[in-house]
Formats: C-alpha cells, sequence, structure tokens
C-alpha cells in the first residue's frame, strides 16, 4: 500500500475512538506529498485532514499547511454551493407535490458528524418515491435540469430502476434515488420502512427531511460496501462514526437487515471499515461482521457489484432473482431486453451487444472474500 | 441597556437595535476561517479570523455595546478601538446581507437568560 493510501486511511479514520492508525513521523515529501493531496481532494478529505494537522497527527511542512487550506477552503465552497443546490432542488420538488428525503452527504454532514466540514460531498442525493419518481423527473426536467440517461422503458424507473442522474442547470449533480443502490441489493431494500420514519435538519433557515438514523446507518453501508469497486474511504468513515459515536437503536438495525437480505451488506461494510481505518475497538456488530460467512448466493449478487469489468446490465440482470413476481421479472426482462432505441444511444453498438456485456459480467460471477 | 465606560457614546448611538446573523445564510467553519454563502447568490464570502468570532456571537442576537464588550474582553483591549472594528465589520456583514439588523433591542444577555 503506497504512503498517501495508508495516511489517506488515518485521516478518514481521525478523531475516531479506538483508531490506532500510523501517521507520518515527518513531512512527505515530492511525490508522496502530492499524491496524498489528490488522495485528499479526491476521496473528500481535507476536513479531516486540516483537524488531524491541527490535533499534530499530520506532520507538514508550512508550504504544504497552506496548500491543504486552500484545498479545503475550495472544497467547502463547493459544498456550501450543493447545499445551495439541494434547496433549490427540493423546493422544485416540493412545489410538484413530490416528497424528499435527503440522502448521503448532505445529511450525514449536518445529522451525523459533530463538525460538518468534515463530511464534504459531491453532489446532492434525494430519496422520492417510486409511484412520484415519473413527477420528480418531470418536476426537475421542467426546472431545467437534464436527465443523463433516459430510463430503458416507461415505467421501469418507478418500479426497479436505482434512479436517475440529471445535470442540474446550476453546474452540479443530482442524483435522484429510488431505492439505496441499483441491482439486487436495491431491489431488496424495503422502501415502506425506509419511509416510515425520518430526521430533520435545519439549512438556510429551511427545515429538510432525511433517514432515521438507523436507516442512514444503513444506507452507509450500501454505499461503503456496493457504491465503488475500490470502496471509498469517506463511505467507511460515515459507518464507523455512526456506529461509535451515534446513537443508534441496534436493535432495530437487526430487525431491518433479515428483512431486507442486508446482512452481507451490512457485514461487508462494517468488516472493511473497522480494517481499512485501523478501528481497534471491538463492539458486537463488528464481531459478527468479522465472523460474517456469505451464502453462494449473497457471493454472487456482490460479485456483480465488484467485479471491475461489471455493467450496469450485469447488475440489473443479477437483480432478476430478487423480483418477487413472475410479472414483475417478465416486465423487467422485457425493458432491459429491449429497451427504447434512445437509451442504447451512446451507451452500446445495439440490443445484441448490450445483452453480450450483461451476459458476460453475469458469468464471471466475481466472488468476494 | 449596559454600555461600557470605555465606548464612544456617538457610536453606539449610531448602532441602536440588535444583529444576528440572517438565517439564511449556508455557512462553515474551515480552518480558523468562516465560509458563507447568501442564498440565491454565487460567491462565497470568507471571514477572516476576528470576524469568525463576531459570526460566532451573532448565532443569537445581540446588541452593538454587548457585541463589542464581549469581544473587548475576548481580545483583551480597549472599547473604543474594538468599537471602531465592530462597527467596519457589522457594516459590512449587513451589506453583504449575511446579517441582519433589527432596530429593537431584542438582544440575547446571558444574565438574563
Amino acid at each position: 500500500m503506497s504512503a498517501a493510501r495508508r495516511y489517506g486511511a488515518a485521516v478518514a479514520g481521525f478523531g475516531l475512538p479506538g483508531c490506532v492508525s500510523e501517521w507520518p513521523t515527518a513531512p512527505l515529501q515530492g511525490e508522496e506529498w502530492r499524491e496524498l493531496l489528490r488522495l485528499l481532494r479526491r476521496q473528500r478529505l481535507s476536513g479531516l485532514a486540516v483537524d488531524a494537522a491541527a490535533g499534530g497527527a499530520l506532520c507538514l511542512t508550512e508550504a504544504q499547511h497552506d496548500q491543504l487550506l486552500e484545498l479545503h477552503q475550495r472544497a467547502v465552497c463547493g459544498a456550501l454551493i450543493l447545499e445551495a443546490g439541494l434547496l433549490t432542488v427540493t423546493d422544485e420538488l416540493a412545489a410538484a407535490g413530490v416528497e424528499s428525503r435527503v440522502l448521503k452527504g448532505a445529511a450525514v454532514a449536518q445529522l451525523d458528524y459533530r463538525d460538518p466540514a468534515q463530511r464534504l460531498f459531491g453532489d446532492v442525493d434525494l430519496l422520492v418515491r417510486g409511484e412520484q419518481f415519473d413527477e420528480a423527473v418531470a418536476a426537475l426536467t421542467a426546472a431545467g435540469h437534464a436527465r443523463r440517461f433516459p430510463q430503458p422503458r416507461p415505467g421501469f424507473d418507478r418500479r426497479f430502476s436505482k434512479g436517475a442522474s440529471f445535470y442540474a442547470k446550476g453546474g452540479f449533480e443530482i442524483d435522484l434515488h429510488r431505492t439505496f443502490v441499483m441491482g439486487p441489493f436495491g431491489l431488496l431494500v424495503d422502501l415502506d420502512d425506509v419511509w416510515s420514519t425520518s430526521s430533520s435538519f435545519t439549512l438556510g433557515g429551511r427545515t429538510l427531511t432525511a433517514l432515521s438514523p438507523e436507516h442512514r446507518f444503513l444506507h452507509a453501508c450500501y454505499h461503503s460496501a456496493l457504491g465503488d469497486v475500490r470502496p471509498r474511504l469517506v463511505p467507511m468513515r460515515d459507518v464507523v462514526e455512526m456506529l461509535l459515536r451515534g446513537r443508534l437503536d441496534m436493535a432495530l438495525v437487526r430487525d431491518r437487515m433479515p428483512s431486507w437480505q442486508a446482512q452481507p451488506v451490512v457485514a461487508r461494510a462494517v468488516a472493511l471499515a473497522w480494517a481499512t481505518l485501523n478501528v481497534a475497538d471491538i463492539i458486537a456488530i463488528s464481531a459478527w461482521a468479522a465472523g460474517y460467512s456469505f451464502s453462494a448466493q449473497e457471493k454472487r449478487f456482490l460479485g456483480v457489484y465488484l467485479d471491475p469489468g461489471g455493467s450496469y446490465a450485469a447488475k440489473e440482470l443479477a437483480a432478476l432473482s430478487a423480483l418477487p413476481g413472475f410479472r414483475d421479472k417478465i416486465s423487467f426482462l422485457r425493458a432491459l431486453a429491449l429497451p427504447r432505441r434512445d437509451y442504447l444511444e451512446g451507451r452500446h453498438a445495439g440490443r445484441l451487444h448490450r445483452l453480450r456485456r450483461a451476459a458476460a459480467a453475469a458469468r464471471r460471477g466475481a466472488l468476494v472474500e | 441597556m449596559t454600555v461600557s465606560e470605555t465606548h464612544d457614546v456617538d457610536v453606539l448611538r449610531d448602532h441602536p437595535g440588535s444583529y444576528v446573523r440572517n438565517e439564511r445564510v449556508l455557512w462553515r467553519r474551515a480552518a480558523g476561517s468562516v465560509l458563507l454563502l447568501r442564498g440565491g447568490a454565487h460567491d462565497v464570502v470568507l471571514l477572516d479570523d476576528s470576524a469568525c468570532l463576531l459570526w460566532r456571537l451573532l448565532d443569537r442576537p445581540r446588541a452593538f455595546d454587548q457585541i463589542v464588550d464581549l469581544l473587548s474582553e475576548a481580545y483583551g483591549t480597549g472599547g473604543q478601538q474594538v468599537a471602531a472594528d465592530v462597527a467596519a465589520a457589522l457594516a459590512r456583514l449587513t451589506s453583504l446581507d449575511v446579517v441582519t439588523h433589527t432596530p429593537e433591542d431584542v438582544s440575547y444577555r446571558e444574565d438574563t437568560g
């Protein structure tokens, strides 16, 4: 592991109880420092790095300190601009009668971190109900935001998809979610549970609604375990931050896991976060995660998220077995096999090309450790 | 209204009422600075160290003299210079619409709750 990656993980765990990361005893030099700075920018860790430097853990030269402060101020400006965008977008949805919940960074920064400047983010994530998804898309489109990819067939969004992404007219990205992730694990989340509770926070004098603490924790696990082939450090921090500093009702978390079939997701997220951020403290869920035994189907499901060559279509094909009814399976397959032409444009040479890629990725069935 | 003896009475006469953060402003502390973004604006305002302390105090309505007293105590300096600096800073912050001025003294005082 490179010095940048090692110290980046230490930064991600800075200030958490029980983190026993190794820190450099002298400022990194030359390319090693530049690599760490790039990592801090890419992984949005400048806030924690500033705190680690102030706390004496991250040893920097004066020039490096100035570079870090400049990076952090830029990142904070970005977060503020996104928050302004979030307020606009939630207004646009509310005006169309669409209820929303703020997801991920914008909510977690305010609700789960002692200092919101520690939790930076790069886009606006909102959850809307499946039955209101088409109205939400119409409202955002009418407001001038551009959807990145059309849905495969009408009705697919509100029944099966993870959601839709938009280029906002303010120059940022909006992720409109119906569920937490695409693929099988996203379809298994009980969205009635998710919508049954909420938390709220104030931003710019307005009250916004987010998920309940336990659902924010579960979402952080989905984001951390399944969001990227190479897991990102900030979602791991979220997982540990919520477990060690939050006030979670673990009985509720334990109740949700089997009904959403989320055990492999939570086990992977917690074990990964504990190992990567060097958390020495053992708590009940970390001990459970460390000893979790993945079934063959869980490995197959996880595999489609962790395969570096995996495609959107491969995740969706794997999702087929997570769909409950025969009619749903047929509708789902039809949408994937015979998407509208505008859906294929710029993504695949044609329907056959798309199917071949999906089948090849599904056959690879990469297994997780 | 409590007036510190060290204050120039003319300065206080020019600043009746109370000041508070505009609640519509988005803001973050960032490594000793505070960054502010007004609703509908595109430019982020950066506050330096001394203005950061002023910003912190304005989490509730405060009268000018109260702000000056608190900052004089924090910096251990005379009220006259602090009053002039606070007046300038408040003028700038209100012109940027990140701080709101109300003519009535609705200030929060620790001693009265």
